[in-house]
C-alpha cells in the first residue's frame, strides 16, 4: 500500500477562526465540493438530522442507513448514523473560490447546533 | 399525461446485470468517463467529424429511447412529447433543454448541460476550449423533434452554436434539416440483448457480491437529476446514459481509423481501454469512499479480496454486465469473466463477430480494478485527484491485461486475465 494519495488536508481556516468540526477536504477530485467533518459520537450523529430539519434543512429519504439533508442554499449534509460520519457537499453552482467558505458555514452551523443541544 | 417516473421504466436483464430504460440499454457513468471518451473521439477524428459522429449517435439512440418512452406514456401530441423528452433528459442527469421549435426545426436552449457544464467545472480554469462540448445534447434535441413531429429518423440535425464550455452564459442548439440524413439503424434493445448474452455463472465471493448488488440497485433507483437536471453523487456528476451512444462513437471511430490510418488503431484502442481506468478510478473509487457506501456496506478496507468483490458488485449494479471473479491470487493474478456486457451486445448485433476482442471498457476496468485493490491505501481516506490518477496509471503499471475469451469473437463468455509484471 505504498502509493497512497494525499490524505484530506485540513481546511485553511478563515482569519481568526479554527476549522469547525475539524473540517477536511474530502475524496472528490471535483474541486472543493466534498468536505469531511470529524466523526461524531453516536448520540450526536443520531440527533443531527432532526436538529438540521428544525433550522430549515429538508431530508431526501433514500435509506435509513444514510441520512441526506439539504440546506436551504442547496448544500448537502450526509450523515451515517452508525459510524458518526458527516460529509458536507457544497452545491455545484457555488463558485470555486466560495466553496471552502460555504463548507465552513455549514460546519459551523452543525457545530453550533450540537453545542446548543449539549 | 402524468409526470415521468424514471424508476418505473428501469429494469435489469435477469441475472445479467444489463440495465434498460423503456427497453433501451443504459448504464451509469460519471462525467470523468464521459469527458474522456468524447475527448478520445475528438482526438481520433478531429473536432468537427467527432461532433458529427457524436450528434449522429446521440440522435439515433435517443430516438429509439424517446419513441419507447412516448409509447409507454401515451404521449400523442408534439407538446406532450417534447415535454416528456425534456423531463427524461433531466431525470437522466444530462441537464435542461427548453424547446422553441416546430416540425421544421428551431432552437433548443440548454442549461447545465452535463458535458459542457462538467467540462467547464473540470477544465475551465486551466484550458480554453475552442469547440462546443454538447454533441450528445445536440443529437438528443434533434431526436426529440423527430419523435414529437413524427419525422423520419435522421432527418434533423443539431448544431451547437453557443456552449458554456466556450464561456457562453447558456448553451444554444439549432435544430435544422439534415441535408444528408442517415437511414435508421437497427434497434438494439432488451430482446436483442437476450440473444447475445451467455449463461450467467457464479464466481468467487458471491456471498459478498450478491447482496451488495441488490442494495445498490435499490439505492440507485432513487437517483435522478435534480431541478437543473444534474446528479451530484459520490463526488462526481452521474448520468444514466445510452449504451448505444458510447458503443457507436467508439466502434465507428475505430472503423474510421482502421480505414484511413491503420497504423494508429492501437493508440485509439489503448485510449478506449483507458476510459475503463478513468471509470473505475473515479466512479468506483468515489463510491467506495462515499458515506453512502459506508452506511450501506462498510468503510473501505485494504483487504484486496474484499475491495475486489466490492468493485465487481459496483460494476454489476451500474449496469456493466454480470462480472464475476474466476480467479484471484493477491499480488499475482486476477481473472474476471462476464456472460454479458453492453459492449458485446452492441458489437454482435451491429457488426457480427470480430476478429479480435474489442470489449475495451471491460479490458480497462479489469486492469484498473487490479491496480485499485492493491495500490490504493483505502483506509487513509485518499483523495481521488487527477494527480493521483496519473501516479497510479501513468508510468509503471505493474499489471498486464489480456482478453482471453470474447463474446464478440464467438465465445460464450468474455474473460480478461490480469497478471503481475515487473516494472
Amino acid at each position: 500500500m505504498s502509493d497512497a494519495g494525499a490524505c484530506g488536508e485540513p481546511a485553511g481556516s478563515e482569519p481568526g477562526t479554527d476549522a469547525p468540526l475539524d473540517l477536511r477536504l474530502g475524496h472528490s477530485c471535483h474541486r472543493n465540493l466534498v468536505w469531511e467533518c470529524a466523526r461524531l459520537a453516536p448520540a450526536a450523529a443520531l440527533a443531527l438530522p432532526e436538529l438540521l430539519r428544525e433550522v430549515g434543512y429538508s431530508e431526501q429519504v433514500r435509506s435509513p442507513l444514510v441520512r441526506e439533508l439539504v440546506h436551504p442554499r442547496e448544500h448537502g449534509v450526509v450523515i451515517v448514523p452508525r459510524t458518526g460520519r458527516v460529509q458536507i457537499r457544497v452545491h455545484y453552482l457555488t463558485p470555486l473560490e466560495a466553496r471552502e467558505q460555504a463548507a465552513h458555514e455549514v460546519a459551523r452551523e452543525i457545530s453550533e447546533l450540537l453545542t446548543r443541544r449539549g | 399525461m402524468e409526470s415521468l417516473k424514471i424508476n418505473a421504466l428501469r429494469r435489469y436483464l435477469l441475472e445479467q446485470d444489463l440495465m434498460f430504460l423503456a427497453g433501451q440499454p443504459v448504464v451509469y457513468h460519471c462525467h470523468h468517463f464521459n469527458l474522456f471518451l468524447d475527448q478520445t473521439i475528438d482526438d481520433a477524428l478531429g473536432t468537427e467529424a467527432s461532433f458529427h459522429l457524436r450528434m449522429n449517435a446521440a440522435r439515433e439512440f435517443s430516438g429509439h429511447l424517446l419513441s419507447a418512452v412516448c409509447e409507454h406514456a401515451e404521449a400523442r401530441t408534439p407538446p406532450e412529447r417534447l415535454s416528456l423528452a425534456a423531463q427524461l433528459f433531466k431525470l437522466m442527469g444530462h441537464g435542461s433543454l427548453d424547446f422553441d421549435a416546430d416540425s421544421s426545426g428551431g432552437t433548443a436552449h440548454g442549461s447545465h448541460l452535463h458535458y459542457g457544464f462538467a467540462w467547464l467545472e473540470k477544465y475551465g480554469k486551466q484550458v480554453r476550449r475552442k469547440h462546443p462540448a454538447d454533441g450528445f445534447a445536440a443529437g438528443f434535441a434533434a431526436a426529440a423533434l423527430e419523435i414529437a413531429y413524427e419525422l423520419s429518423p435522421g432527418s434533423l440535425k443539431g448544431v451547437e452554436h453557443e456552449c458554456v464550455a466556450l464561456r457562453a452564459p447558456q448553451c444554444r442548439i439549432q435544430v435544422e434539416r439534415d441535408p444528408s440524413p442517415e437511414s435508421a439503424g437497427t434497434v438494439i434493445g432488451e430482446r436483442e440483448s437476450e440473444r447475445v448474452v451467455g449463461a450467467p455463472e457464479d464466481g468467487l465471493y458471491e456471498d459478498v457480491i450478491h447482496p451488495i448488488v441488490l442494495g445498490l440497485k435499490e439505492f440507485t433507483a432513487g437517483v435522478h437529476g435534480d431541478d437543473r437536471g444534474l446528479v451530484q453523487a459520490f463526488g462526481v456528476f452521474v448520468t444514466m446514459h445510452l449504451c448505444g451512444y458510447y458503443n457507436r462513437i467508439s466502434y465507428d471511430a475505430v472503423a474510421h481509423i482502421e480505414a484511413r490510418a491503420p497504423q494508429s488503431v492501437g493508440v485509439l484502442e489503448e485510449l478506449l481501454r483507458e476510459s475503463g481506468h478513468v471509470c473505475v478510478f473515479n466512479t468506483f473509487g468515489g463510491i467506495l469512499l462515499s458515506p453512502e457506501w459506508e452506511g450501506l456496506v462498510g468503510a473501505p478496507t485494504n483487504d484486496p479480496a474484499k475491495t475486489l468483490a466490492w468493485c465487481i458488485a459496483i460494476g454489476r449494479a451500474l449496469g456493466m454486465g454480470h462480472w464475476t471473479i474466476a480467479e484471484f491470487e493477491p499480488e499475482r493474478r486476477l481473472v474476471v469473466r462476464t456472460s454479458s456486457s453492453y459492449e458485446s451486445v452492441y458489437y454482435r448485433m451491429r457488426h457480427g463477430l470480430a476478429p479480435r476482442p474489442v470489449e475495451y471498457l471491460f479490458q480497462g476496468a479489469a486492469l484498473a480494478m487490479a491496480q485499485l485493490v492493491h495500490r490504493v491505501d483505502w483506509e487513509s481516506n485518499p483523495q481521488l485527484t487527477a494527480e493521483y490518477y496519473k501516479r497510479l496509471f501513468k508510468g509503471g503499471v505493474p499489471w498486464r491485461a489480456e482478453q482471453t475469451k470474447s463474446i464478440v469473437r464467438g465465445d460464450s463468455i468474455s474473460e480478461v486475465v490480469v497478471t503481475k509484471v515487473s516494472t
